[in-house]
């Protein structure tokens, strides 16, 4: 039976895929041949299943490998491979080289929170700042400096009945305005004495309230760093 | 169906289409053993540490260096076997502080915050320029007595 049109048509369809897929087939192995003969596999392990597998080399952004557990192919050179989860980490210079598959393991040990700052603190009493011409910025500067003073702190309180303004002499070119306040960084009290100036510019003085000795003295932006 | 076309002429060439496009999606997977290959952006020869420096928690994104922060004030020591530099946030984001980074096998590794205030003791190990370069930008306190 001599075939019809429309099935020359799908035979010829067919004939003419045929050698594009195997074009794009020999190009695809050709690559991965290529990749594969410059990698090798690393597999990597973590203890805790959930922890996020993460990888970099100097001069390179930072990767996810994987979770729990990666099966990755490197080139050789040196990486830096970290595992983290919920307060602990584990981490590893890896050296790959050519030959055999590299396992790593990361036994995941508890850490301390790697960015240390001013939100592990409560602030009360803060708010009342703004009522005495603080900007935002400024108030967050101030729990900057008190941070700065004091990282194990829990809470830094603000007695606001304290807050008084400081005198202004008019002749003064001075343009600092000067508060003072007592209060409490966790069970322990302390006096402190803040200039401000224009939107950012903090400087906080704490001192011992019973003994009058200056604890703390630090301002913020740094000299020079202001915009 | 169409009845002009005799399917039976047709199951040759596109069995052979056929294994050709899955012998194409198992390449792949089977020469690279389930592995996949990881490729590195380039980037400033800090930013991909510090970026896992920053990872917290379970969280599967990792800080962008120039979205999320940029690196300031960045000094080398020793034949740039030490460096300490200032992570500075961009936009929104809440990183923040300073960081000392030593390099060991070509790679530099975190051995100091980051972090915004450290005790001194915490600066027992590193090298006396180095303790004296963060001492004076002020970010060492000692603990309230």
């Amino acid at each position: 039976m001599t075939p019809s049109y429309n099935e020359r048509r799908a035979v010829l369809t067919l004939v003419v895929l045929i050698p594009i897929a195997i074009v794009v087939f020999t190009l695809n192995f050709l690559n991965a041949w290529s990749v594969r003969q410059s990698t090798n596999i690393v597999d990597v392990s973590a203890s805790e299943k959930n922890a996020v597998i993460t990888i970099s080399q100097t001069g390179t952004e930072a990767a996810i490998m994987g979770v729990g557990q990666a099966r990755v192919r490197l080139k050789p050179g040196s990486y830096y491979i970290e595992a983290h989860s919920a307060g602990k980490s584990a981490s590893k210079i890896l050296r790959v080289t050519r030959g055999s598959p590299i396992d790593v393991p990361l036994k995941l040990i508890p850490v301390s929170s790697p960015v240390a700052s001013q939100d592990t603190i409560t602030y009360n009493g803060f708010g009342e700042l703004a009522e005495n011409g603080f900007s935002t910025t400024q108030v967050l500067n101030l729990k900057q400096l008190f941070f700065t003073y004091n990282k194990d702190a829990k809470t830094v309180r603000i007695t606001t009945n304290t807050i008084k303004n400081g005198a202004r002499d008019p002749n003064s070119t001075d343009p600092a305005f000067t508060l003072t306040f007592s209060g409490y960084i966790d069970s322990t009290s302390f006096n402190a004495t803040v200039k401000y100036t224009g939107f950012e510019m903090v400087e906080l003085t704490i001192t011992n309230p019973v003994s009058g000795v200056m604890l703390f003295n630090g301002a913020l932006p740094e000299l020079g760093t202001a915009d | 169906m169409n009845p002009g076309i005799n399917y039976k002429r047709l199951v040759p060439p596109a069995v052979v289409l056929a294994v050709i496009i899955i012998a194409l999606m198992l390449t792949r997977s089977v020469m690279f053993g389930g592995a996949r290959p990881i490729s590195l952006t380039a980037a400033d020869p800090l930013v991909g540490r510090i970026s896992q420096a920053l990872a917290t928690g379970n969280s599967t994104e990792l800080a962008v260096p120039g979205r999320d922060y940029t690196l300031k004030n960045t000094t080398y020591f020793e034949d740039k076997t030490w460096v300490v530099t200032t992570i500075a946030p961009v936009g929104g984001s809440s990183y923040s502080g300073m960081v000392v980074l030593h390099k060991s096998d070509k790679v530099y590794d975190v051995v100091l915050g980051p972090g915004t205030a450290f005790s001194s003791t915490e600066l027992g190990t590193l090298p006396n320029n180095i303790v004296l370069y963060i001492k004076a930008h002020g970010v060492v306190y000692d603990p309230v007595i």
